[in-house]
C-alpha cells in the first residue's frame, strides 16, 4: 500500500473520531488513535511526519528566523499578538531580523509608526520595499490604522511600533483597543508585532523582552555582528521564561511546560 | 415570492418626421402643423410619414406628394434625412441607456428594454413609465409611447395601445380587449379575420391554432407568438459607444451620502453593463460631483485589480464619499470609466502578491483619509546623501508588482559575515529635529541641553561632515556626531550641526538606544 494514501485516509477520518474502526477479514476492531499512529509509524518509517508536529503546525506560524522564538512557539503565530518590549535599540535590532525574514519569506506588511521615527536609511530597501509605512501623530491614530490594516489582511503581517511614544500617550490605550485587535488578528489569521517600550499588551500570549547594552563601537559594527550579540527574552504564557540570543539557542533554565 | 420580469416597449411614433423637425429646430407648436415627410427630395416623392394635422386632410403614409398638395395645399413637404435620423439616434441611445442597461434596437423607432432589477418610485410602473416620458421630450425633445408587460410582444402591443404610457398588469384581458388594427396586421388579414367574425386577438386564440395557421398563413402564427410570449425574452442587446460615461442631474439638491451612492450605483450598472458587451474592464474611474454652488468635486480612481464588478467599484466610491464633508449640496454626478482589455494570464505562477487588490486600494484610501495623504507608502530612498530624503511611493502598485515573489536578501544559510547589511542600530529620527544648546570644548560637544534632553556628553564619534547640492540655491551642509549622553536620559543619539556662513544650528537628529528596560521588570503575559 502506498504510505501517501495511507497518511491522506487517516487524516480524514481519525483526528476527530479519536478511535477508528477498521474492518479486517470481515470483522470490526476498535483501536486507539495512539495504536494506529504507532503502527502507521512502524510499517512507514519516515513517511508519516511526527503527529505532534504536524497538530503544532497546524496552528500557522511564520519562522522568524530567531532561534529561541522558533523553538518555543515555531516563530511568529498568525492569528496571535507578539508584543515586543524593551529599550529602542534592542527593539530595533529584533525587528530588523523579523523585516530580514520577512522579505526572504516574501511577506507583505506594514508598519504603524506612531511616533513617525522610523529613519528609511538605516534599513534593508528589500525589506522596507515589502513594507507599507503609515506614519500617525500619535498612539489613538496608530491604533485605528492598525485596526484597518489587520481587517484588510493583505498584508502577512502588521507591525505596531508604539516605541516612541511617551508613557502618557501609551497611557491612553485602553485594554479594550488591545481586545478588539485580539479578535481581528484571531479572525483574520495574520501576525500583529506590537513594539513597546515596556510591558504593555494585555491579553498577549508571547511576550519577546530585549536587553540592549550598547555603546558608540557598535555604531560601527557590521548589524549581522550586532544581531547575534543580542540578548532577547522569550515569555510565553504557561511557560518558563527562556533567555538567549538572537542566533544562537541557549539551553532553557528548567523543563519547558507543554 | 419570484418577481415578475417585465420588459418596456418605447415606441417613437412619426420618428423620421420629428428628426427631420429638430435638426430643423422646428418646435413643437410651429405655425404649420401639417407636414409630411417624403422619400427623397423629389416633388414627385411618395409620403413616408405624415402629421396628424395632416391625417386629418385625408392625407396617409404612401401617397404621392402631388396628391397629398390635392387634398391640403399648404402642407408642407420635407426630405427624410438619414443624417438628422442619426444624430437623434445617437442622443436617443444614451436616453435608452439610463432607463436600463439592457436594451434591444428593434427598430429606430422601436427600443425594447428590460427592466430587471429596476425598481419604480412607490412600486408605481406608470409612475416610473411617465416620468421616462417626460425626461424623453425634455433631453431628446421626442414624444414617445411606453408599453410595459411581461414579455416584449405584449410590452410592444401595450406601446401602440398606449396614451402615453400602459402598463400590462393582467396578460389575459389584455390579449382578450386587442383590435387586429392595433397589431399592425395587413389589411388583407384584417379583412379575412373580420369575414371570419373576429375582431380581437382573444377571438383568434379562441379557435384550432394548427388548423388556424394553416389556413391563415404565418403572419396568423406570429400573432400566436405575440399572445403566448410568456418565456423570459432574450433582448439582442445593444452595443454602446465609448467613452464610458454617465452623467446624471439630481432631480432635487442632495444632503446625504445614501442618495448619491443610490445614484452612483445605478450608473455603475450601466456602465459596468456597457463594459460587459465591450469584453472591457475598467482600470480606472473619474469621478465629478456637481455641487450646487457651482464647484465640482473631481477625484480619479486607479482601480488596482481592473474589473467589471459593480459592487468592487460601488466600495471604492464609497470609501471615498465617506471622507467628503461639502458645504453645499449637490445636484449632479459625473463617473467615466477607463477602461482596458482584461489582462489573462496563467494563476499561480505570476499572480499578484495581494490576496485581494481592491480591498487593499481601499484600506489606503482610508489610511490616507486618516493619517493624510503623503503620510502613508512604501518607504524609497531619494539619490542623495541628505538626510531624511525618502519619497512614499504608492504601496498598491508597489506591492502589486509581479518580482515581490522573488526572494530578495541572501538565503539564512549564509554566513552572517558574508551579508553586505547596514552598519550598527537603527536611528530613531525625530521629526521634527530636537533643537539643543551644545557646549563645545576643543571643537567637541561637551554637553547637551534643551527642554526634553540633557546632559553631559559621555563620549562622543565624529564629525561626520555632509554636503550637497552646492551648485543650487538649495545647498546643505551637515555636520554629525554620535554621542553617547548621561544623566537621565542617558543613551545613544545623533547630534546635527547645521553649519551656516554666520551661525551653527545644533539639533538633536534622533536617537539609536535609551532607556535600557531591566529584564527583571518586564512582567510574563497574564493569563486572559
Amino acid at each position: 500500500m502506498n504510505a501517501a494514501i495511507v497518511s491522506r485516509t487517516i487524516s480524514s477520518g481519525t483526528i476527530s473520531s479519536g478511535t477508528i474502526s477498521s474492518a479486517t477479514n470481515g470483522s470490526r476492531t476498535e483501536c486507539g488513535i495512539t495504536d494506529l499512529r504507532a503502527l502507521i509509524s512502524e510499517r512507514f518509517q519516515g513517511a508519516i511526519p511526527d503527529w505532534e508536529q504536524a497538530t503544532e503546525q497546524r496552528s500557522k506560524t511564520l519562522p522568524t528566523g530567531i532561534a529561541d522564538w522558533d523553538t518555543l512557539t515555531q516563530g511568529l503565530r498568525l492569528g496571535e499578538i507578539t508584543e515586543i518590549c524593551g529599550g529602542l535599540g534592542g527593539g530595533g535590532m529584533l525587528l530588523n531580523q523579523l523585516l530580514e525574514t520577512g522579505a526572504r519569506a516574501g511577506w507583505l506588511g506594514a508598519w504603524v509608526d506612531a511616533g513617525g521615527t522610523l529613519e528609511v536609511a538605516d534599513w534593508e530597501a528589500e525589506a522596507l520595499g515589502r513594507m507599507l509605512w503609515v506614519r500617525c501623530d500619535g498612539p489613538m491614530t496608530a491604533m485605528k490604522a492598525t485596526d484597518l490594516l489587520l481587517r484588510d489582511g493583505n498584508t502577512s503581517w502588521v507591525v505596531l511600533d508604539l516605541q516612541g511614544i511617551s508613557p502618557r500617550g501609551l497611557g491612553k490605550i485602553s485594554g479594550n483597543y488591545w481586545h478588539r485587535l485580539h479578535r481581528l488578528v484571531e479572525q483574520r489569521e495574520n501576525a500583529l508585532v506590537v513594539l513597546t517600550p515596556s510591558a504593555l499588551v494585555e491579553g498577549v500570549r508571547v511576550r519577546v523582552a530585549t536587553e540592549g547594552l550598547w555603546t558608540l563601537d557598535d555604531l560601527e559594527r557590521p548589524r549581522a555582528a550586532l544581531q547575534e550579540d543580542s540578548r532577547v527574552r522569550v515569555f510565553v504564557r504557561g511557560r518558563t521564561p527562556h533567555f538567549g540570543s538572537l542566533d544562537k539557542l541557549t539551553e532553557p533554565e528548567g523543563r519547558m511546560s507543554a | 415570492m419570484a418577481v415578475a420580469q417585465r420588459y418596456a416597449a418605447l415606441v417613437l411614433p412619426r420618428f423620421r418626421l420629428q428628426a427631420v423637425r429638430l435638426a430643423l429646430g422646428e418646435p413643437e407648436d410651429a405655425a404649420c402643423k401639417e407636414v409630411g415627410i417624403l422619400d427623397g427630395d423629389s416633388s414627385r416623392g411618395i409620403l413616408l410619414e405624415v402629421s396628424p394635422e395632416a391625417e386629418v386632410y385625408g392625407i396617409t403614409p404612401g401617397m404621392a406628394s402631388t396628391q397629398a398638395l390635392a387634398r391640403c395645399a399648404h402642407i408642407r413637404l420635407l426630405a427624410a434625412s438619414r443624417s438628422a435620423e442619426d444624430a437623434v439616434l445617437q442622443k436617443l441611445l444614451s436616453f435608452v441607456e439610463s432607463l436600463s442597461p439592457r436594451v434591444e434596437k428593434r427598430a429606430r423607432d422601436l427600443w425594447l428594454l428590460d427592466l430587471r432589477g429596476i425598481q419604480p418610485p412607490d412600486s408605481s410602473w406608470p409612475l416610473w413609465a411617465e416620468r421616462a416620458l417626460r425626461r424623453l421630450l425634455e433631453q431628446v425633445r421626442l414624444s414617445g409611447r411606453l408599453g410595459i408587460a411581461p414579455g416584449t410582444g405584449l410590452a410592444w402591443c401595450a406601446a401602440f395601445r398606449a396614451n402615453p404610457v400602459r402598463v400590462v398588469e393582467e396578460p389575459e384581458s389584455f390579449i382578450e380587449a386587442l383590435q387586429f388594427r392595433e397589431l399592425g396586421v395587413s389589411s388583407r388579414l384584417q379583412q379575412q379575420l373580420h369575414d371570419w367574425g373576429l375582431s380581437t386577438l382573444g377571438d383568434l386564440l379562441r379557435l384550432p391554432r394548427q388548423a388556424t395557421i394553416e389556413r391563415l398563413g404565418a403572419e396568423a402564427a406570429t400573432l400566436w407568438e405575440l399572445a403566448r410570449d410568456s418565456r423570459e425574452s432574450v433582448l439582442r442587446l445593444e452595443s454602446f459607444p465609448e467613452p464610458l460615461e454617465i452623467e446624471t442631474a439630481f432631480e432635487q439638491p442632495l444632503e446625504s451620502v445614501a442618495p448619491v451612492l443610490f445614484a452612483l450605483n445605478r450608473i455603475l450598472e450601466q456602465l459596468c453593463s456597457r463594459m460587459r458587451l465591450l469584453q472591457r474592464v475598467a482600470s480606472a474611474m473619474y469621478l465629478e460631483l456637481q455641487l450646487e454652488d457651482g464647484s465640482a468635486h473631481l477625484r480619479q480612481f486607479t482601480i488596482p485589480a481592473p474589473t467589471r464588478e459593480e459592487s468592487v467599484l460601488l466600495r471604492i466610491l464609497d470609501t471615498h464619499l465617506e471622507t467628503l464633508h461639502f458645504e453645499s449640496p449637490l445636484v449632479g454626478v459625473l463617473l467615466r470609466m477607463e477602461a482596458v482589455t482584461p489582462s489573462s494570464q496563467q494563476l499561480a505562477l505570476f499572480e499578484n502578491p495581494l490576496r485581494d487588490p481592491n480591498r487593499f486600494g481601499e484600506t489606503v484610501a482610508r489610511l490616507r483619509a486618516l493619517v493624510g495623504d503623503e503620510w502613508v507608502g512604501v518607504p524609497v530612498l531619494g539619490h542623495t546623501y541628505r538626510p531624511n530624503t525618502f519619497t512614499l511611493k504608492d504601496p498598491v502598485e508597489m506591492f502589486s508588482k509581479k518580482d515581490l515573489r522573488e526572494k530578495g536578501p541572501p538565503p539564512p544559510s549564509l554566513p552572517q559575515a558574508a551579508r553586505k547589511g547596514p552598519l550598527g542600530l537603527p536611528l530613531r529620527r525625530f521629526r521634527p529635529p530636537l533643537s539643543v544648546q551644545v557646549e563645545l570644548e576643543k571643537h567637541r560637544p561637551l554637553s547637551v541641553c534643551s527642554d526634553s534632553v540633557r546632559g553631559p556628553v559621555l563620549e562622543s564619534r565624529g564629525p561626520y561632515r555632509l554636503s550637497g547640492d552646492w551648485w543650487d540655491r538649495e545647498r546643505w551642509i551637515l555636520e554629525e556626531w554620535d554621542i553617547c549622553l548621561g544623566g537621565s536620559k542617558q543613551g545613544l543619539y545623533r547630534l546635527g550641526c547645521h553649519v551656516e556662513a554666520t551661525s551653527t544650528e545644533w539639533f538633536l537628529e534622533g536617537c539609536y538606544d535609551t532607556s535600557v528596560w531591566p529584564l527583571t521588570q518586564i512582567p510574563p503575559p497574564r493569563e486572559r
